[in-house]
């Protein structure tokens, strides 16, 4: 069995916080069959902010999906720990996505009707009953403004979306994605609609959780330079995981990658492993 | 908790969901003012019914009538259960009759059903006092005159006395004379008041309403010609008017003359005899049992017993079939705004579709999703059945000053008050219907929302967010 994740001479990797095993997925629609996935397998250790690249339509954000539960496998198995959460029935995996996991999307995907704050308190909102939220409601809104202050938008937590540049919205959608201390980000093309500089910030913000908080992070991304800056890139071809172009893991978590090296590496030119 | 926060912000912010609120508003106000409406004619009507009927009546088969009432009375006085539940009896003798009087020097006959009653006795069964015209005499009922009807009878029977108009041809001979008719002696009658009127659409009071015409006064003299219940003979004797009654049902108001019973029973050569015992109950809901004692009591007689109810029958059936198949019929406004419901929540659902997947992708169940648009399913429903019952109580307590208004504007009389001799709109709000309406309302707000509710709840995640 090949997985993404690769031992190095240090020692004992980190632990896996999500581990995925021939991972098959297909889309069927009227007579057409498109089979996304072809046997993914891949282990992404706590703590590592990893980088999924490559063509349109390779399966990059279908793979996101099922590991974070938005989806069903069709074959194959997914572990969060020891966990086996795959086959989990619904009610299961509508708690992992409250709480366990969050989501950044391309788009932002902020409800309109919610303000900044509103939008950020979202998660807390679905996982209280109507009998909870009194209680809770106080602690909800001081975490989610001690967020948003974080991300730097304090000024706009009355706004709603619709008043919001790409770039704050994108920001309040990584604190409505962290408001529920989830153990791991998906983040899927989080740079996508923004320009380099709202980009950047963004990046920052998602290597500062990361970083700071340890948030094992999972970004699908087109943008090479920032792929490079995170710990490690897979590049998905086909279907599948192209083994001979993923950047190496180590034992701790390594320096970012030089951009130029990583082209190459997702290209497929020159090197079949590149150092750590 | 968020699906009531969306349910919230959903009828806040989409405007298109305001046309399903304002399509039950209108459904339920409609409703509540035809039901209203429909229920103050029915409840003046069952009122106008029973009015000159009293709770139970013992009545012969036939007009020869039954003898003996007072040892019939008497029997049900005896008879321990009667005697706890009855309150009042008042034997009446009741014939058809035509009634001939002058106006302006023209002769005019009616048909008329003359009924012999003693008026204090008939007055304790209910259904007669109440009705008298003359407040001195709604107190102490009676056949007397009054001086002022004294002095105009005093006053006509000198200047020209009314002779009786026989119905003949000219060589046909006369009709016998009535036995012991005595013109100088003025024995009262209490004709129906629209006997003695006649509405005129041509003339208006000064408030709009139309005025009734008199055509008989108190004083007058009116001749009833019947026919003798022993050798079906021709008889006619002269009445004075002494008052009038008006129970404002047509039916009545148009057709009854009620005269002393002795009088009567001697014109038709009936001594001792009356067509029907009234009863009144202290407790109506008791009449059932009341009527199946009566009847064991009188098992061996031609007599047949039966409650007011039961000879308004098919009156009231009317009504009753009337009103279930207009509410029938106005309940389908409800459900036409059901289907305005469906079809806008479809677009809503659509138009969310993005959302639902960050719903979902936040971890909102399928079940949950699903309680979002059922809620506002709901929610519509409470807020349209609220503001519809608003405004039909509001349209109902003011019905009269509209119909005013509408007839002022169109020219037209909406509510024609010579026919139901009513001279406001009835109304009757029951809470009751208020309240079944509003569910109603809101069931069919709900019911319609499970459709596109499910089709929320089946969306997937993945494809709702990807949803262009």
């Amino acid at each position: 069995m090949q997985t993404g994740y690769i031992e190095t001479e240090s020692g004992t990797a980190p632990t896996p916080i999500l581990r995925a095993e021939g991972l098959r997925k297909t889309y069927r629609r009227n007579a057409i069959t498109t089979e996304v996935l072809r046997g993914v397998d891949l282990t992404v250790p706590a703590g590592e902010f990893l980088s999924i690249v490559g063509a349109s339509g390779s399966g990059k954000s279908t793979l996101m999906h099922l590991l974070g539960s938005l989806d069903s496998v069709d074959e194959g198995t997914i572990w969060l720990e020891n966990r086996r959460i795959d086959g989990l029935p619904s009610r299961e995996r509508d708690k992992l996505r409250n709480g366990t996991f969050g989501f950044i999307f391309q788009f932002y995907h902020l409800l309109p009707e919610f303000t900044a704050l509103e939008n950020v308190m979202s998660p807390e909102l679905v996982a209280s009953t109507i009998w909870q939220w009194p209680f809770r409601r106080g602690a909800a809104k001081r975490r989610a403004e001690e967020l948003l202050e974080r991300v730097g938008l304090s000024h706009r937590k009355h706004h709603r979306p619709c008043e919001m540049s790409g770039g704050e919205m994108q920001r309040t959608a990584i604190a409505r994605a962290i408001m529920t201390r989830p153990r791991v980000l998906f983040a899927d093309e989080p740079t996508g609609n923004l320009d380099e500089a709202a980009g950047s910030e963004i990046m920052s913000l998602l290597k500062d959780l990361n970083r700071t908080d340890g948030l094992t992070v999972l970004m699908v991304t087109h943008n090479m330079e920032m792929a490079a800056s995170t710990d490690r890139v897979i590049r998905l071809s086909a279907g599948r995981v192209d083994h001979g172009r993923q950047t190496p893991h180590g034992g701790h978590l390594p320096r970012p990658l030089d951009p130029s090296t990583l082209e190459m590496a997702i290209r497929g030119v020159g090197h079949d492993r590149f150092p750590g | 908790m968020y699906k009531l926060v969306l349910c919230w912000r959903y009828l806040k912010t989409r405007y298109l969901a305001l046309v399903c609120v304002v399509s039950v508003m209108l459904g339920v106000a409609t409703l509540i003012v035809v039901n209203s409406v429909m229920g103050g004619f029915s409840a003046k009507l069952r009122d106008r019914l029973h009015g000159l009927l009293s709770d139970v009546m013992l009545e012969a088969y036939d007009y020869d009538g039954f003898t003996d009432a007072e040892g019939k009375m008497e029997l049900i006085r005896k008879d321990p259960y009667l005697a706890e539940q009855v309150v009042a009896m008042a034997p009446t003798l009741e014939i058809f009759a035509m009634l001939q009087f002058s106006y302006r020097d023209m002769p005019i006959t009616k048909p008329v059903r003359v009924v012999g009653i003693r008026p204090e006795e008939r007055a304790l069964v209910g259904g007669f006092a109440e009705h008298l015209t003359d407040p001195a005499r709604r107190a102490k009922p009676s056949f007397e005159l009054d001086d002022a009807a004294k002095a105009r009878l005093e006053l006509s029977r000198k200047a020209e006395p009314l002779v009786f108009q026989p119905l003949l041809g000219p060589d046909e001979p006369p009709p016998p004379d009535p036995p012991d008719s005595k013109p100088h002696v003025a024995v009262g009658a209490i004709p129906g008041y629209a006997i003695a009127h006649f509405r005129d659409r041509e003339a208006r009071s000064e408030d709009g309403t139309l005025r009734d015409r008199r055509t008989l006064q108190p004083g007058d003299e009116i001749i009833i010609t019947t026919v003798s219940g022993a050798k079906l003979a021709p008889v006619f004797d002269r009445f004075v008017i002494a008052d009038y009654f008006k129970s404002e049902m047509s039916e009545y108001d148009s057709q009854y003359v009620f005269v002393p019973l002795d009088h009567l029973q001697k014109l038709r050569t009936m001594e001792g005899k009356v067509t029907s015992i009234q009863i009144r109950l202290k407790d109506y809901d008791q009449a059932p049992k009341v009527v199946a004692r009566l009847k064991e009591l009188f098992r061996r007689q031609p007599l047949e017993v039966q409650t007011w109810e039961d000879k308004q029958g098919n009156v009231l059936a009317a009504i009753r079939t009337e009103k279930g198949i207009l509410n029938i019929l106005l309940f389908l406004i409800i459900a036409v705004a059901g289907f305005g419901i469906l079809a806008i929540f479809s677009m809503i659902v659509g138009e969310k579709t993005r959302d639902i997947g960050i719903l979902k992708s936040l971890g909102a169940s399928n079940w949950g999703v699903m309680q979002i648009f059922l809620g506002y399913g709901l929610l519509l429903g409470i807020v349209g059945g609220g503001l519809g019952s608003l405004m039909g109580l509001a349209i109902t307590t003011n019905i009269n000053q509209i119909e005013h208004l509408l007839a002022k504007a169109t020219g037209q009389d909406i509510f024609p008050r010579d026919v139901y001799y009513f001279d406001r709109i009835p109304t009757d709000i029951q809470p009751s219907a208020i309240l079944l309406v509003n569910l109603g309302a809101v069931a069919i707000a709900v019911l319609f929302s499970i459709l596109p509710a499910l089709r929320a709840s089946m969306l997937h995640p993945v494809r709702a967010l990807r949803f262009e």
